[in-house]
């Protein structure tokens, strides 16, 4: 008797353990906590949501830091790899390392999500398969917005001021033919390097004064983004900054003040949700108040910061909770996951979109299977003066 | 110079040992006192001098570290550096670019990329080799904490240093960038290259290990920072010779300084000092010695020595004229005292003259009147002894007793006169009291039994006492005192009382007469007065007796006084302080035993007749042989003929006196015991001397009493028997 009771144990145990699957956040942990953060509870928020679909399951959210070093984000890539459980992964708001670890990722059929990470040769692989899925801005076509937001705005004389990595050259490159195509010439541009020093930020805004650009777009993160703000401000630029949303995470709201904002009219990329200002329908709500009851110290009313995080992390779930679904919960992997994912026959209800069938199967005839946001859920964001993010009408 | 001068040195001697000595001791002290400080401050100095070395090396490799991490730390600090680490796959180019150009001081190094887990990202390496030797676990340059850690590595037998700086990102460390430097070529380029050093990291030597080999040295271990520390190794044998050769050339410098300070010293001290002295000594010696003064005084420029010589020129001419003032007045003086000395030779010749003439008035006098006198007496006595008639015998004592009694007058003018001239002589021979005291007696006993008193003698009269003394002073004072006592004793008694206590002993006549008034006592021993004019009147004699006794009291050291009162009697006292001695012969005075039994042969020198009828009688009684010369010449040609027993001698003859013929007789070795006695009637104390000086035995007075002519024949011919 006792045997066959420690045997049920046993059993039990291991029954137990084998419903049991990690789902990763490698993201930059340390500097641009807020945002790795924000897409922590969406992740979590999502899960809770969905916790009937997942009652079988015992999912782990578990974080790992990258620092934003794409050497790190490889070691934990690794360990994901060597961790039997893992389920999927989501990156940060950090494109680099993601780019870096891109073959590593497809090679070892790592499930991987971008819920931020925007630049565009995420989501493309030359593999057979692609295991990398995005609910986000894809800088494919970012480049292409913020130029006709510019254009929209009335702006003719842009001035180029990007992050000197691989984002930072896939949208020059997507900026320089939107640019082309809209018959609109540069003024100039720059690109910077992360922690630029005051130097090289005067030099590049003097050249921005001496070209007598009307408008600035930006594609940096949020510290270079107050830097320059800052030093805009120094200068005496009052010349309005459209910029991609990396300057939505961590601290640049609260290293500028609002003459900045008044003066530079920071607009960045957004998609088309926000907490603040869209639509307030029930899932809207419930969403809401769900993740105040799970963050109440994080979560205050409706401010979210850095909420792209949350939002579109929050989708994503959705979007693997459906695939989880799908599959069924005895034969879930990555692969089989991957599949379902790509192959999703219930539509989503998620909180920029309706989501039906956003992703196929990568084979390199479709650059955008494995994006789920197009152009059209993009809309231009700004800061309130309690640094809350609204979309312009 | 002085034989004492033999055994010190001359100043100039003194003062160049004083020199040579000072001068020595200076050395040496300066000797001891540099080699000690030398060797105390270079050892310090070497010390010194090898910390400084030591710190010099340390600073000197902490600079060259520093520098390389300061640099390190710049390169590293950049961007692309920081991108390159976090975004390899990106940004790795512009890095590896970059670090190809990156310079240390001008030189190309080794430099390693690596990320966050210590792997490497990129070498940028001059040696292609090195890669080889880097070591696997890069892990602690990440570590925190670890900014500039230093680590070591070995390729090819060839030591590196390995700097590791950190590439920090938004305050993570994202990587590391190291620094590869060889050790040997870097650090011997950069530093000194006469300091051998031992670099060692965390106790391990990095560099090549020093053989000091047989170098002294000093080494000194400093550390650098927490990693390194260095010890470098200074040698000290050059130093130490340079301090021996620096210390040989002081000592040999102060000598030569020293010496010729001296020498000059001395030349200085020399002229100023020691020559002008040396001048002076030589100069006060001549003077002193009465040499001829060749030595000038030298000039000095001391001012106690100048005055020196000024004052002693003036000494010596001051001496100079005092001297010959001095001779002057010596000379003066010796005239007046050779004046003098003739004046008071003159005056000495007068007073001898008068002396010699006062003797020669008293010998004469002397003479003249005893010699008649002696002439009376004598035939009287020889008449006294013949058949006469009781009439006759009374006519023969009256004259007798005249005689005597003029005898006595004279004696006593003539003794005092001796006396006032000085010349009374006072004898030292044996006699005995009680014979005196006895003969006095006898000599007054009829005086007395014809006046009715009674002559007492005390009992110790009669005990045998001998002194020496002169009996017959003696006497002669007994006899006047006793004489005295009777004549002024009208009833009673004359004690002679014989006060004897050793040496000294008091004769005191005590009578029961008139006495002498108290206060009047003293007048009785002045000469030439008596108590009362009356007492010459009713008394007689010339009142010299008193005094005469008085003075021969005081002659023979005596003293005589008296006690009296008027009718209470008196006591004359005459207190004697005479040597004792043992009783001699004595002569009975009427005896007429003839002392000696053979016939002596006496030659009797006399030119009076009168006299040496006398003698002869005298002589031929006491049963002598006597031959008889008239004058000196005579009784020599007399001893010639005939051995003579005894001669006597007159002293004032004609032709050649007794004197000179005596020394005559003398002058001949055959009569050198030959008795001479001189038979003189001037017997002062000049003329006695003179007889003893010519040779004469004795002498016999004249006139004499038989008794003392027969006792002096006794004595010198008592030998006869």
């Amino acid at each position: 008797m006792k045997f066959l009771a420690i045997m049920l144990l046993v059993l039990t145990t291991e029954s137990l353990k084998a419903t049991e699957h990690n789902i990763y956040i490698d993201a930059d942990f340390s500097h641009y906590t807020t945002s790795s953060k924000s897409i922590f509870m969406g992740i979590k928020t999502a899960l809770e949501y969905k916790k009937e679909s997942l009652q079988s399951l015992n999912i782990n959210l578990i974080q790992l830091d990258h620092k934003a070093n794409s050497r790190r984000s490889l070691k934990n890539l690794k360990a994901i790899q060597k961790d039997p459980k893992s389920l999927v992964t989501f990156s940060g708001m950090h494109s680099p390392p993601v780019l870096a670890n891109k073959k590593f990722i497809n090679d070892n059929k790592l499930l991987f999500f971008s819920p931020w990470a925007a630049a565009a040769p995420i989501t493309r692989t030359t593999n057979d398969e692609n295991w990398i899925f995005r609910v986000s801005v894809d800088d494919s076509i970012a480049g292409d917005f913020l130029v006709s937001s510019l254009v929209e705005l009335g702006y003719k004389k842009p001035f180029l001021l990007l992050e000197q990595t691989g984002w930072g050259q896939s949208n020059f490159k997507t900026m320089s033919r939107a640019l082309e195509s809209k018959k609109i010439q540069a003024q100039g541009v720059e690109f910077f390097n992360w922690e630029p020093t005051e130097v090289s930020i005067n030099t590049k805004i003097r050249k921005i004064i001496e070209l007598k650009a009307d408008c600035i777009l930006f594609v940096g993160n949020a510290n270079e983004g107050q830097v320059f703000a800052n030093a805009l401000q120094k200068l005496n630029v009052k010349v309005p900054v459209l910029s991609h949303w990396g300057i939505n995470a961590g601290g640049f709201f609260k290293n500028i003040t609002p003459e900045i904002l008044n003066d530079q009219k920071w607009n960045f990329i957004q998609t088309k949700f926000s907490f603040i200002n869209s639509p307030q329908e029930k899932l809207h709500k419930e969403v809401l108040a769900l993740a105040q009851k799970l963050f109440p110290q994080e979560i205050k009313d409706k401010d979210i910061q850095s909420s792209t995080g949350f939002i579109h992390a929050f989708d994503a779930t959705l979007l693997i909770v459906q695939g989880i679904e799908q599959v069924g919960t005895k034969e879930l992997n990555a692969t089989t996951l991957k599949q379902s994912l790509e192959n999703l026959q219930k539509s989503v209800n998620g909180l920029v979109k309706t989501y039906k069938k956003p992703f196929s199967r990568h084979t390199g005839k479709d650059e955008f299977a494995h994006e789920a946001l197009g152009i059209d859920d993009l809309r231009l964001g700004y800061f309130n003066t309690e640094g809350q993010v609204l979309l312009n009408e | 110079m002085s034989k004492e001068s033999k055994y010190r040195l001359s100043i100039f001697q003194a003062t160049f040992l004083a020199f040579v000595v000072f001068g020595s001791l200076i050395l040496g002290a300066f000797v001891f006192t540099i080699n000690a400080k030398l060797d105390k401050s270079i050892e310090g100095k070497i010390n010194e001098y090898a910390e400084v070395q030591s710190k010099q090396m340390q600073i000197s490799i902490s600079n060259f570290l520093e520098t390389h991490k300061y640099i390190l730390k710049g390169y590293s600090n950049l961007p692309i550096l920081k991108q390159a680490v976090v975004q390899p796959e990106s940004h790795l180019e512009n890095a590896v670019d970059l670090m190809k150009s990156f310079t240390f001081i001008g030189k190309k190094h080794t430099l390693i990329l690596v990320d966050f887990e210590g792997s490497v990202i990129h070498i940028d390496d001059q040696n292609s080799n090195i890669s080889k030797s880097i070591p696997a676990d890069l892990t602690k340059f990440i570590q925190k904490g670890n900014t500039f850690l230093l680590d070591h590595l070995t390729h090819e037998s060839q030591t590196y240093m390995v700097i590791g700086s950190e590439i920090i990102l938004k305050g993570s460390i994202e990587g590391a960038m190291l620094l590869v430097l060889p050790l040997d070529a870097i650090l011997k380029q950069y530093l000194s290259a006469s300091i051998d050093f031992e670099l060692y990291m965390n106790d391990k030597l990095l560099t090549p290990k020093i053989n000091t080999a047989d170098k002294k040295y000093i080494s000194k271990d400093t550390p650098i920072n927490s990693e390194l520390s260095i010890t470098t190794f200074t040698y000290t044998s050059e130093i130490l010779e340079a301090n021996n050769d620096f210390a040989k050339s002081l000592i040999l410098n102060i000598i030569i300084i020293l010496v010729v300070f001296l020498i000059i010293l001395l030349f200085i001290v020399n002229k100023n000092f020691i020559l002008p002295v040396t001048n002076l000594s030589k100069m006060t010696h001549a003077i002193a010695h009465n040499t001829e003064n060749i030595h000038t005084p030298s000039h000095s420029f001391i001012r106690e020595l100048e005055s020196l010589k000024l004052d002693f020129k003036d000494m010596s001419i001051s001496l100079e004229q005092r001297s010959f003032a001095l001779n002057q007045a010596n000379e003066s003086l010796e005239s007046k005292v050779e004046e003098r000395t003739k004046e008071l030779k003159k005056k000495a010749k007068e007073l001898e003259e008068l002396s010699k003439y006062k003797s020669e008035f008293l010998a004469r006098m002397s003479h003249e009147i005893r010699t008649p006198m002696n002439a009376i007496i004598g035939y009287v006595e020889i008449l006294q002894e013949s058949n006469l008639s009781d009439e006759e015998h009374e006519h023969l004592q009256i004259i007798y007793n005249s005689s005597e009694a003029l005898l006595t007058v004279i004696n006593d003018i003539l003794d005092f006169s001796k006396i006032e001239a000085g010349m009374m002589n006072i004898e030292n021979v044996p006699f005995s009291i009680s014979s005196i005291i006895k003969d006095v007696r006898n000599m007054f006993t009829k005086t007395a039994d014809d006046k009715g008193l009674e002559l007492i003698l005390s009992d110790n009269c009669f005990d045998e006492n001998w002194f020496k003394g002169d009996p017959h002073r003696l006497r002669q004072i007994l006899i006047n005192l006793t004489g005295n006592a009777l004549k002024f004793t009208e009833s009673g008694f004359v004690k002679l009382e014989l006060d004897l206590e050793d040496s000294k002993f008091s004769i005191n006549v005590i009578d029961s007469g008139i006495g002498i008034q108290t206060d009047k006592i003293e007048q009785v021993f002045n000469s030439f007065s008596q108590a009362e004019g009356s007492i010459t009147r009713n008394y007689g004699g010339t009142g010299l007796g008193l005094p005469i006794s008085r003075n021969l009291a005081e002659l023979m050291g005596g003293i005589l006084t008296a006690k009296s009162n008027i009718g209470e009697g008196s006591t004359f006292s005459l207190s004697l302080n005479l040597e004792r001695t043992e009783a001699t012969i004595k002569v009975d005075k009427k005896s007429t035993i003839i002392p000696w039994t053979t016939t002596p042969e006496v030659l009797l020198v006399e030119d009076n007749l009168v006299n040496q009828k006398l003698a002869l009688k005298t002589l031929t009684r006491l049963n002598c042989k006597v031959t008889t010369a008239l004058n000196g010449e005579e009784a020599i040609d007399q001893i010639n003929k005939a051995p003579f027993d005894l001669v006597l001698m007159d002293c004032q003859m004609p032709v050649l006196d007794g004197l000179t013929a005596t020394r005559r007789i003398r002058k001949d070795p055959k009569w050198a015991k030959l008795t001479i006695i001189a038979f003189t009637a001037n017997a002062t104390t000049e003329e006695i001397a003179e007889c003893y000086e010519c040779g004469m035995n004795d002498y016999i007075s004249k006139p004499f009493k038989k008794e003392q002519f027969v006792e002096k024949l006794a004595k010198w011919l008592g030998h006869i028997s």
